[in-house]
């Protein structure tokens, strides 16, 4: 064995056992910068879109010039076209770089209710299939999203070897979500919430035909890739926004059932949390123990995480992307500091929060290796 | 530099508010610039903006919500040191908690900002509404806000705006709550309640 897969598998042993709450010997550490890989290596964000490969590459250079000797993961595989990716998992229009914007800018949501009233019978009468079949021209180019996803199946295993390379361990490709956070994404914010009032029985048959198709992208997706983790994606369904009636009944159940499916069929959940959870945390108890990565961004408390859910599941985070950006170095190592103090030294992976902004500041993100370098060690 | 968040959800006034705001501040030679989001109701609207020839900015969304702040800080940044504005309107995210924002703000190294005022607009067609589906969310926007104002009083009744100003009040007793139309703009005099300073 060579000394890159000896130190490859090390980390995959050290990234399993933080999931599996057993000590460790380091705190491991994985990189999350989407955009920012690209600004920090000077690749245009055109060009980190256009190219999948570039988007793996990049990523890869980037992670090598912060600290190869730090990272043991990456939180997801950098692997297809982004905009795409992005479109198919919000049901939103993202405008690009390089075609709807400048070159060197990030791309943008732009969520308006692309999906209509009616478009709830749609579903219920033809099926989500169909209903993404006739939804998806309003928000892409067809063609270009059946190349990415033709891209993808042909080159993936070629990508999670680009990282096997680099030593690095992809803790999860792809995801899926609740049936919430699709129908939020298309119907915008805004409305779907006054749908929820006035529209409820409607919307909860709506959810429990979608659920079996998110359940089964989860599997596709974790089959497809040989990585036995997916994302499962909470935007817009936390504890901070939603009343605690509507949380149990329109997401909470939802999140348990497709989490439950995932690990019956051993698929680890990364549950990317945006927003505070803080609230509901006794309720993800309920999940099955070890087979969740809570990951989070900054607002959760991960001290309560920890007093909670400390001996069920283990967390990934969650240097927040205003720190990274609005902080000083002296600022992140503080942060990474008191986390692994107080939410460490099991159960913890190192990794940006939600994701180091495309203005993360270089220093900041090398503060955070050198922090994880200084304090990561366990024994 | 001066900054105001003006939340409120879809529909509320906010638009109308924002714009009447900044045609307000103008009569006091201020320089304002206005900062959306593309999530948010001015995002969608940011041409209307700026055919009035105001300054708009928008936050780059790449994420759904978690990089808006430091979008926001950076934005903030550039305001301060290439265009010396006096006042920054900010429109958050209708998915941003205003406690994130103001933390993010309070985070800034720098010293550009002077002030931090939050008002908070509330349909009273709509509160009972969002108050069943969002009360995480619209309790803590009403508890952080600064000011608030309970628009459309054209169109509600006077049950409707005295259930809204009960619901406000059983959140917090003590905010400054003022009620108004925005039905042709900021009634004169408002800009100065929306922003202390100019007192």
């Amino acid at each position: 064995m060579s000394d890159m897969q000896t130190l490859y598998e090390e980390r995959r042993v050290r990234i399993e056992k933080t999931i599996a709450l057993e000590p460790v010997d380091r705190i491991p550490t994985a990189f999350m910068g989407m955009a920012f890989a690209p600004r920090y290596m000077g690749m245009s964000i055109a060009d980190f879109c256009e190219n999948p490969e570039n988007r793996t590459e990049v990523t890869l250079a980037a992670m090598d010039k912060l600290g190869a000797d730090v990272w043991d993961g990456i939180n997801k595989l950098p692997c297809g076209r982004i905009v795409p990716q992005l479109t198919a998992a919000w049901l939103s229009h993202i405008a690009a770089p390089g075609r709807e914007l400048p070159e060197d800018t990030l791309w943008q949501v732009q969520e308006t209710d692309v999906m209509k009233p009616e478009d709830y019978d749609v579903i219920l009468d033809k099926g989500w299939p169909a209903f993404l079949e006739g939804y998806y021209p309003r928000v892409i180019d067809v063609d270009e999203l059946t190349e990415m996803k033709t891209w993808v199946v042909n080159n993936i295993q070629h990508v999670v070897q680009r990282c096997r390379d680099h030593g690095y361990v992809p803790i999860a490709y792809g995801g899926t979500a609740t049936p919430f956070e699709y129908l939020c994404g298309g119907r915008s914010m805004g409305k779907f919430f006054i749908d929820l009032y006035r529209e409820k029985d409607k919307i909860r048959e709506v959810m429990d035909h979608m659920l079996p198709y998110m359940i089964q992208e989860g599997i596709n997706t974790a089959e497809l890739s040989g990585i036995p983790a997916i994302w499962v994606g909470g935007w817009r369904s936390a504890s901070s926004l939603l009343s605690p009636k509507i949380w149990d009944e329109f997401v909470f159940p939802y999140f348990l059932e497709l989490v439950n499916a995932l690990a019956d069929k051993g698929i680890i959940s990364v549950l990317h949390l945006d927003q505070d959870w803080t609230r509901d945390l006794e309720r993800f108890k309920e999940l099955p123990a070890k087979m969740c990565l809570l990951n989070s961004d900054g607002m959760t408390d991960l001290r309560k995480v920890k007093e909670i859910l400390g001996d069920h599941m283990a967390v990934m985070g969650d240097v927040p992307a205003a720190l990274l950006y609005a902080g000083t170095p002296d600022d992140i190592f503080t942060y990474v500091r008191e986390l692994i103090r107080d939410v460490g030294p099991t159960g913890l992976i190192l990794c940006p929060g939600c994701d180091a902004p495309i203005n993360a500041k270089p220093e900041n993100m090398e503060a955070m290796v050198a922090a994880s370098r200084e304090y990561g060690q366990v024994s | 530099m001066n900054v105001l968040l003006i939340a409120g959800f879809l529909g509320s006034g906010k638009t109308t508010a924002i714009i009447g705001l900044a045609q307000a501040v103008r009569e006091y030679n201020l320089k304002v610039a206005i900062v959306v989001n593309e999530i948010g109701e001015i995002g969608i609207d940011d041409q209307v903006l700026r055919q009035l020839d105001f300054d708009v900015w928008e936050l780059l969304s790449g994420c759904i919500c978690c990089s808006l702040t430091g979008d926001l800080l950076e934005t903030l940044d550039k305001l301060d040191n290439e265009y010396d504005v006096d006042l920054v309107i900010v429109e958050p995210s209708g998915a941003a908690n205003p406690q994130q924002i103001i933390d993010a703000l309070e985070s800034h190294s720098g010293e550009l900002i002077n002030s931090v005022f939050t008002t908070v607009i509330i349909d009273p067609l709509r509160i009972d509404e969002l108050i069943a589906i969002l009360e995480p969310l619209i309790s803590s926007q009403i508890e952080l806000a600064d000011l608030i104002i309970i628009s459309k009083t054209d169109l509600a009744s006077p049950g409707d705006i005295d259930q809204a100003k009960k619901t406000v009040r059983g959140i917090s007793g003590e905010v400054r709550l003022l009620t108004t139309s925005l039905k042709g703009g900021l009634e004169p005099g408002l800009e100065k309640e929306m922003l202390p300073w100019l007192n």
